[in-house]
Order: C-alpha cells, then sequence, then structure tokens
C-alpha cells in the first residue's frame, strides 16, 4: 500500500534545477532511504515534501490527502501536514529543556496535560532519555540530543517521518546502535519513515528500499540487495559499492579479454543488448577471483588492503585498474602476477 | 552550520513590511533628501531662494578653518588614542603586568563617561578656576601662566581621554586572538623583544588599528558637545559646532551646506572603516594558537605599574572623582570640606519643581518611546532582511543604518528642514525630537538584532513549523527568545544614547521639552550650575554603567562600541 506518492517534481533556486521531475513512491510502513552524492537535492526533496520550501512543478500526495499539487495550486502549511523532521543538526531549541522540546509538538496542538504528559514519558522511554527531562541541548551529548530531536519527532505519531542525515554526526558504533533502535521504534509504531544520506552504509543498513538519487533525478529505486546486484545505470554502481566497468576494446588486448569474460559472465535478461556499443558492464570487486600463476588473463597486484574479513586489492591489468576483493585465506604479495577471472558481470546504462 | 536563506513559502505577515518601509524611508530618507536638495539652494516650498549655497559655504574662510580644525582635531585625537590606547593594551595582552582585571575595568568605565561630562571634568581641573591651576598656578607657582583647557588641543585632549578606551578594547581582544606562536618565531630568529613588537605583532596588529583608528575619526568629526563646550568660548570652531552657530544666526543656508560637508566627510571615513572591517579577514586567527609566555617586565615591573595607574588617575580617577566631588559641593569654586557639602544638588533634580526634574522626565520619557520604537522597527527590518525574500530588504537594512554614519548635528538639521512645513509641521513640538532620536538610535536596533538572526539556525524556525506550530506561534515561541538579547541590547543602547544625546537636542528642543542633553549644555559655563551638571552626570554615568553591566549579561559582548552621541 502506498503511503506518500511524489509526481513531476520540479524545483529551481534561480537558474540551477534542483529537483528535476522527480517521482517517488513511499509504501507504508517502509523505511525508504534516498542516498546520493551532497548538492543532489536531498535536503531539498525533504524541504519540499514537508512544506518548507516551494516548487515550480509537481504534486506530493500523503495518506491519500494532497499536500501538494502546483498544478492544482494545492499547497498545505508545514504546521498542517502530519509530517515530522529529524534534521541534520538536529535543529533543537537551545531555550527549551529536553521535556519543552519533545512536548512542543503537543503543546501547539493543545493536546490536553495529562495526556501530553503520557505521550512524551512514552516517547521518552522509547528513545530511552528517561530522567533527562530538565537538561538544556547543551547539556547533552550528541547521541542524546539526536535521542530528543528523534522523541520530538515521535511525539505526534506523523503520517511521514523525515531523516535529514540525521545519523551523519554520530561515530561508527552509535551509529549501527541508533539504527537498531530506530528500526525497532519503526516497526512497534508501524511508521514509514524517508531517511536521506550521502552514505551508502548508513542508507543499506536500516532501510526497506533504496532510492538513488543523481541531480536531483531518482536514477533507481529497490530493495537493497536488488540496487546492489541489478544496478541500471553507471551512476549507481558506482555510488551503491565499488564496480568495475568494462567496456568493449579494440586496441587493448587485456580490455576485450576482460570484456569477453565479462559477457559470458553477465547474467542478464537481453543477449542483445551486448551488441549496443553503448552499453558498458559492471563487475563486482568480489565477482573477480584471483588466482596465483598463469591463466588467460594477467594482472599485478598494485595495493593491498586488509580489511578484517577481506581483502581489497588493486590489480593492474593491461591499461587499467581492477577493483577485486577476496577473502582472507589467500594473501598475495606488492607485484605479484595474479591470474584473473570474472564470475558475474550485469550490464548497465552508459551514461 | 549551513544556512539557508530564501524560503518561498508563507513568510509570515508580510503585508506589515509596506508600512515599515514607508516609516523608514520617510523617517530617514527624507529629512536628508530635503537637507541635500536645500544645499543645493533647491527649496520645494519657497522657490523664491535659490543659490549656490555650497560656493557660499566653500568660499567662506570661516568654514574652511572649521574643516581644517575638524581635520586636525579627529587626526589629533586618533593618533593620542592609538598610542594610549595600543600601549596600554599590549602591557594588559602581552606582559605579566599585575592588575590586569583592575586596568580593563577602569579603562571599562572611562568608556562609560560621556564624553561631554569628561570635557566639564577637565574645565573644572583646568579651568582658570580649575582644581589644577588652583594647585599649580596659584598655590605652588609651579607654572607661570595657567593651563587654557579653552583651545583646540583642549578638545583633542578631552576626545582622546574619551576613545582610547575603544582603541584598548578592540586591540586587547585582537593581540589575545592573534597567534602568539609567530611572535615566538620571530623571538627564536634572533629578533629581540622590542624587534619583535616592531616587525611581526605590529604588522599584524596594522588592520585593527587602521580601523579603529578610522572609528574614532569618523566619531571626532561627529562630537559635537566636546567641541562646544572648550571651542566656543574662545571661538575655535569645528563643522559641528559652525553648524550649530549657523543654526542659532538661523542661517539655515549655511547649516546645510556645512552639514552636507561633514556628512560627506563622515560618510567617507565611516565607508573607509566599514571596508577595513571587512578585509581585515587575513589576520591569522588560528585555534590552536598557544599561549605565549607573556614578556617579562623583570625590575620595570613596579615603575611600569605605577605610570600606568598615574594615567589612569588622569584619564578617569581624577575627572570621575572631580565631577563626583562637585555633584555634593554647595557651591562650585568652595573647597573639599566637610562643611562645603550637600546633597541638595540631587534634591534639587527630584524635586518635582525645577528645570532639572522636568529634563530628567523628558529625556526617560522620549528615551523610553524612541528606544521601544527603535526596538520594535530594528526586529521588524532584521527579520525582513534575514528571513524573508522580498525584494529590496537589503537596501531597507541599508537606509536603516544609514544614520549611524550622520553625525548628530546634521540629522538635526535635517529634521529641521523636513518638518518645519505645513503639513508635516512637527517642527516645535517633542515628536520632532522623538522622531530624530528614533532616526539615530535605529542602527543600533537593527545591528543588534540582525547579528543574532543571521547567526540563529533557520532550521529552529523550520522544526517549529514542522511541529505544528503556525508562524505567529513559531516567532513567538522561537524567534523572539533567541533574538530577544539583541533586542534587550538594541533597547538600552538606545535608551542610554537618548539620555546623553547633546546636538538633537538642543537644536530641536522647544520650551517645555527640555532634555537632559540640554540641561547639561546650558549649564555649561563654570561661572554657575556645575554642581547641578555635576549631580546630572552622576546620575547618568550610573545608569550608562548600570545599562551596560545589563547588556553584558544579557548579550555577547559585542564587537564595535556605539557612538558617544554627545
Ligand atoms: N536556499 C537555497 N538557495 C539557493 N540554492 C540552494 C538553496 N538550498 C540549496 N541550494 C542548492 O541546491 C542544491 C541542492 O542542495 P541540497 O538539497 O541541500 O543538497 P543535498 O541535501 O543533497 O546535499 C545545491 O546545489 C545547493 O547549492
Ligand atoms: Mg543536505
Amino acid at each position: 500500500m502506498i503511503q506518500a506518492e511524489i509526481a513531476n517534481l520540479s524545483k529551481k533556486y534561480g537558474k540551477e534545477i534542483v529537483i528535476n521531475d522527480l517521482g517517488l513512491k513511499i509504501n507504508k510502513g517502509e523505511i525508504l532511504a534516498v542516498v546520493g552524492p551532497s548538492g543532489c537535492g536531498k535536503t531539498t526533496l525533504l524541504q519540499i515534501i514537508a512544506g518548507l520550501t516551494g516548487a515550480e512543478k509537481g504534486s506530493v500526495v500523503l495518506a491519500g490527502r494532497t499536500l501538494l499539487s502546483v498544478e492544482r495550486n494545492i499547497s498545505v502549511l508545514p504546521e498542517k501536514r502530519k509530517i515530522a523532521m529529524v534534521f541534520q543538526n538536529y535543529a533543537l531549541w537551545p531555550h527549551y529543556n529536553v521535556w519543552q522540546n519533545i512536548s512542543y509538538a503537543l503543546r501547539v496542538r493543545g493536546v490536553e496535560k495529562s495526556k501530553c504528559e503520557k505521550i512524551v514519558k512514552e516517547t521518552m522511554e522509547m528513545v530511552r532519555l528517561e530522567g533527562k527531562q530538565k537538561r538544556y541541548p547543551h547539556e547533552l551529548s550528541g547521541g542524546e540530543q539526536q535521542r530528543v530531536a528523534l522523541a520530538r519527532a515521535l511525539v505526534i505519531r506523523p503520517d511521514l517521518l523525515l531523516f535529514d542525515e540525521s545519523l551523519s554526526n554520530l561515530d561508527a558504533k552509535m551509529k549501527e546502535k541508533m539504527q537498531r533502535e530506530i528500526k525497532k521504534i519503526q516497526q512497534e509504531l508501524r511508521l514509514t519513515i524517508v531517511h536521506v544520506t550521502h552514505d551508502q552504509h548508513e542508507a543499506m543498513g536500516m532501510a526497506d528500499r533504496i532510492a538513488v538519487m543523481n541531480k536531483g533525478r531518482i536514477e533507481q529505486v529497490g530493495a537493497v540487495e536488488e540496487v546492489y546486484k541489478y544496478p541500471v545505470t553507471q551512476f549507481v554502481a558506482g555510488f551503491i559499492g565499488t564496480a568495475n566497468f568494462i567496456s568493449e576494446s579494440l586496441d587493448d588486448l587485456t580490455e576485450s579479454k576482460l570484456w569477453r569474460r565479462a559477457v559470458r559472465a553477465a547474467e542478464n535478461k537481453n543477449k542483445n543488448e551486448f551488441r549496443n556499443k553503448e552499453n558498458l558492464l559492471s563487475v563486482r570487486p568480489e565477482d573477480v577471483i584471483i588466482k596465483s600463476g598463469k591463466g588467460e588473463i594477467i594482472g599485478t597486484v598494485a595495493k593491498a588492503t586488509y580489511r578484517g574479513n577481506a581483502i581489497d586489492y588493486e590489480i593492474i591489468a593491461g591499461k587499467r585498474v581492477l577493483y577485486v576483493q577476496t577473502d582472507t585465506r589467500n594473501l598475495y604479495e606488492l607485484g605479484a602476477e595474479v591470474s584473473i577471472d570474472i564470475v558475474r558481470a550485469v550490464t548497465i546504462k552508459d551514461n | 552550520m549551513k544556512l539557508r536563506k530564501g524560503k518561498e513559502r508563507s513568510q509570515g505577515p508580510l503585508f506589515i513590511s509596506g508600512p515599515v518601509i514607508l516609516i523608514v524611508l520617510g523617517l530617514v530618507l527624507y529629512p536628508l533628501l530635503m537637507l541635500f536638495l536645500f544645499s543645493l539652494g533647491i527649496n520645494l516650498h519657497d522657490p523664491n531662494i535659490t543659490g549656490a549655497y555650497y560656493l557660499q559655504a566653500l568660499s567662506d574662510i570661516k568654514t574652511m578653518v572649521a574643516l581644517k580644525n575638524t581635520l586636525y582635531v579627529a587626526g589629533g585625537v586618533t593618533a593620542a588614542a592609538i598610542l594610549l590606547g595600543g600601549g596600554l593594551a599590549w602591557l594588559v595582552a602581552r606582559t605579566d603586568i599585575p592588575y590586569k582585571r583592575l586596568i580593563e575595568i577602569i579603562v571599562f568605565l572611562t568608556f562609560t563617561i560621556p564624553s561631554y561630562i569628561l570635557a566639564v571634568a577637565w574645565i573644572q581641573l583646568l579651568g582658570r578656576n580649575g582644581f589644577i591651576n588652583r594647585l599649580l598656578y596659584e598655590k605652588w607657582q609651579f607654572i607661570a601662566e595657567p593651563l587654557d583647557i579653552y583651545s583646540l588641543e583642549g578638545i583633542i585632549l578631552v576626545m582622546a581621554l574619551h576613545s582610547f578606551p575603544l582603541v584598548f578594547m578592540a586591540l586587547v581582544s585582537a593581540l589575545k586572538m592573534n597567534d602568539k606562536t609567530l611572535e615566538m618565531a620571530a623571538r627564536l630568529a634572533g629578533a629581540g623583544r622590542i624587534k619583535a613588537l616592531f616587525t611581526v605583532t605590529l604588522p599584524l596588529m596594522l588592520p585593527n588599528i587602521l580601523s579603529v583608528g578610522l572609528l574614532i575619526f569618523q566619531q571626532t568629526m561627529a562630537c559635537f558637545g566636546v567641541a562646544a563646550v572648550i571651542g566656543l568660548p574662545t571661538s575655535n570652531y569645528v563643522l559641528t559646532t559652525r553648524i550649530y552657530s549657523a543654526m542659532s544666526r538661523l542661517d539655515l543656508p549655511s547649516a546645510a551646506s556645512t552639514s552636507m560637508i561633514l556628512l560627506l566627510c563622515s560618510g567617507v571615513v565611516f565607508c573607509l572603516y566599514n571596508y577595513s572591517l571587512r578585509s581585515k579577514r587575513y589576520i591569522n586567527i588560528s585555534s590552536q594558537s598557544r599561549k605565549a609566555e607573556p614578556v617579562s617586565l623583570g625590575s620595570w615591573k613596579m615603575p611600569v605599574l605605577i605610570s600606568v595607574f598615574l594615567l589612569l588617575s588622569v584619564t578617569t580617577i581624577i575627572p570621575l572623582g572631580s565631577v563626583v566631588a562637585t555633584s555634593f559641593l554647595k557651591s562650585w569654586g568652595l573647597s573639599l570640606r566637610f562643611e562645603n557639602m550637600t546633597i541638595n544638588n540631587y534634591l534639587t533634580i527630584f524635586s518635582g519643581q525645577t528645570i532639572a526634574f522636568r529634563a530628567f522626565f523628558n529625556s526617560i520619557t522620549f528615551a523610553f518611546i524612541a528606544a521601544t520604537v527603535t526596538a520594535i522597527m530594528g526586529t521588524i527590518i532584521s527579520y525582513l532582511s534575514t528571513r524573508t525574500t522580498i525584494k529590496g530588504r537589503k537596501h531597507l537594512e541599508f537606509v536603516a543604518t544609514w544614520p549611524v554614519t550622520v553625525p548628530g548635528t546634521v540629522l538635526a538639521v535635517a529634521a529641521v528642514l523636513a518638518w518645519i512645513n505645513a503639513p508635516l509641521r512637527i517642527y516645535g513640538t517633542p515628536w520632532i525630537l522623538i522622531i530624530t532620536y528614533i532616526v539615530a538610535c535605529l542602527p543600533f536596533g537593527v545591528r543588534n538584532i540582525n547579528g543574532l538572526l543571521q547567526g540563529m539556525d533557520p532550521l529552529l524556525e523550520d522544526a517549529a513549523r514542522v511541529s505544528g506550530a503556525s508562524w505567529l506561534r513559531t516567532f513567538k515561541d522561537i524567534t523572539l527568545p533567541l533574538i530577544a538579547p539583541g533586542i534587550k541590547a538594541g533597547w538600552i543602547t538606545a535608551f542610554l544614547l537618548v539620555l546623553r544625546e547633546i546636538p538633537i537636542s538642543i537644536l530641536l528642543y522647544s520650551a517645555g521639552a527640555e532634555t537632559i542633553g540640554v540641561l547639561l549644555y546650558s549649564m555649561r559655563s563654570d561661572t554657575g550650575g556645575l554642581e547641578t551638571v555635576s549631580a546630572v552626570a552622576v546620575i547618568l554615568i550610573v545608569l550608562i554603567v548600570a545599562g551596560n553591566v545589563l547588556i553584558g549579561k544579557f548579550g555577547k559582548p559585542r564587537k564595535e562600541a556605539t557612538n558617544d552621541p554627545s
């Protein structure tokens, strides 16, 4: 069931097109991560959804209600949208203590005092902030501030919860912990969340689906593993995980050997696509197998990075560098000659 | 933190921008425009009056002398203030001189004394009948002739003593921020202490010295009270007093053209000042700069300390003490004995019958109105300029802050020209005073609030909107509490500015609407009334110190000081 639908959205700042005819459907009860590089328009997208800024074209529908339709001249005020947002720097009000920050949305809605107290108390327990209600934001650690921002967004049980890079300021361990907790709360309250981030790991760690955004457009939406395994564009393949791009080459022998090897390994629905010169093949590092000794395709180890559970190699093959990931059972010295094989590839659109 | 500026969403009640724009244009731009036109010989109300007033003014030798005197005084004050303030700043910021905090407090106290009162104090000390002349000349016959305060040098002395705290405060913070490792590196490279001071520290400080110097230059040019009380008795004119005497001769053309000359000079210097503030950025303020060992004064410590306190006694303690002492004297000229003391001078002020009481009452009323209007308008103008996308919002802010460059004397002349003719005739009523005070205060209202609004992340307001608060509710709950320190600081600044304002007051007051400024000015001679003036001065200083303490508590320390309007 679709909770929110964004269609044909366009937005300019001056001459610069920030959102470019963007469409996106958000399912009820899911966490959708929107990932994209800095400046691709993620924050702007959230601001339009929340009603904090306008758009030139398009519509936003949430839970059956049209919040924005430029064509029909509808624009619901932000305070009437039942959307909550956790901001990048938390945007906690410095003159309010924790309790006042969290209860604010209830107070402006005129929720009766005892009920308000009850909801705030519940929510504070949920984000594990018990006993901190009298503290002011500057007296809290980064993680605690994060929880206050979260609780502040949760109290109204919003139709849609927006996260704008909300976990970026936390350290890796803390981030993982927050992700688990948010996931748990989300399932408990059956929330619909749009989580915007430039960090692919953050996106993959929590989301049910990922939408990859580039230059104001959504390039691909899908389940996390689907997007990883079957990227449709070069941008998506390169942004979510690492990819080796291989194209047909007439003048480099190693390259054309790699190409032929990749074509054979390609998981593809339409073999004819290979005839199309414009297409590229994308090969994940873990889908490249290296062995010591001779083989059809030869490369040299140029760099090795030990990752604990895996090793990342950079292999010089012909004129190019191949990114390869192996398990830790076989180690290759720098400068060692290895034979290369490709076991899986997918075709992508060259953009 | 990334700040988002423009938003094309509901920006609140934009309809308010219309009236505010009209008020600002009407109060600020219209009078200055009238002044400009009038000085060109264009009179909208009386087309018969034409003529090249500029030519008249420029060919008038007296105006040229006044211009020359103005530049001489401003230059002298700037140089003296930089030497005095800079030296003291270096001692406090970079050496191991003891009692640093005490020195800072005394210097700050000097800063709170209105320059006009300082002038009166120095007249008490250096006038023919003054304490110092009585000691040095009459009693000890130490000098052949009594010292004469009534000269251009007298003006320089008083204004320099009034201005040096600005240099001190600016340079102490700059010296403290400046990366001391650079100085240490110079020392390590073999430069001696003095050589390091002149080759590294001073050049690094130069931009700061330049900008504070320009500020003092501009403020001295705009100063009226000191120049009047010291210069007028012996006909030593500067531009402000020249304008004043033209006004008292009802010679409007001459007043207007001289005003334009002063406005131009002051404006140019102020532009240079603003430019110097902007280009100052290259100074290396590294966050990890280490605290260098303060320069050890060694065996010089005691002599230096004693000289510093001797100096501070001359600049602050003695004048202040003289004012306080005089305020308790039965009659000026009596010696400081217990039987000559009285508190009657204070009682008269509060007795309710005297002109002094009326002046206090009027000034406080006007100051209250002006400060409140300024705070409201400052809030609206700053909000429009930082939080909305309406066209011309930056121009509005510019016009509202423009009067900071306009000397009070000029504002008063412009006000006379603007508000003397029907149907806009409010000349002769207290309203012309109030309106002109508002114009003079507006820049401080806007700046104090603007700074806070610019530093406040608009996301805080967005968060409230998303939480369900309407625009108005957001403004009330979030914006207003967070800019409240700026509003309070702006209000207090404006209030104090009006209380001690002199040129606008004496040029625009009408019978019954006398203010503290009028009172102080009318009792300036040392023949009588000095006791009451001193009592008024003491009360004023107490109010100013209290106000500054309040601002310090409410707001962050402000980078630039306010004009002294006397
Ligand atoms: N208020 C604004 N005015 C002008 N340009 C803006 C504004 N906000 C964002 N932009 C521009 O829009 C683009 C997208 O910004 P943003 O949505 O913040 O990207 P992201 O959140 O993905 O990093 C950027 O190029 C940015 O410079
Ligand atoms: Mg962003």
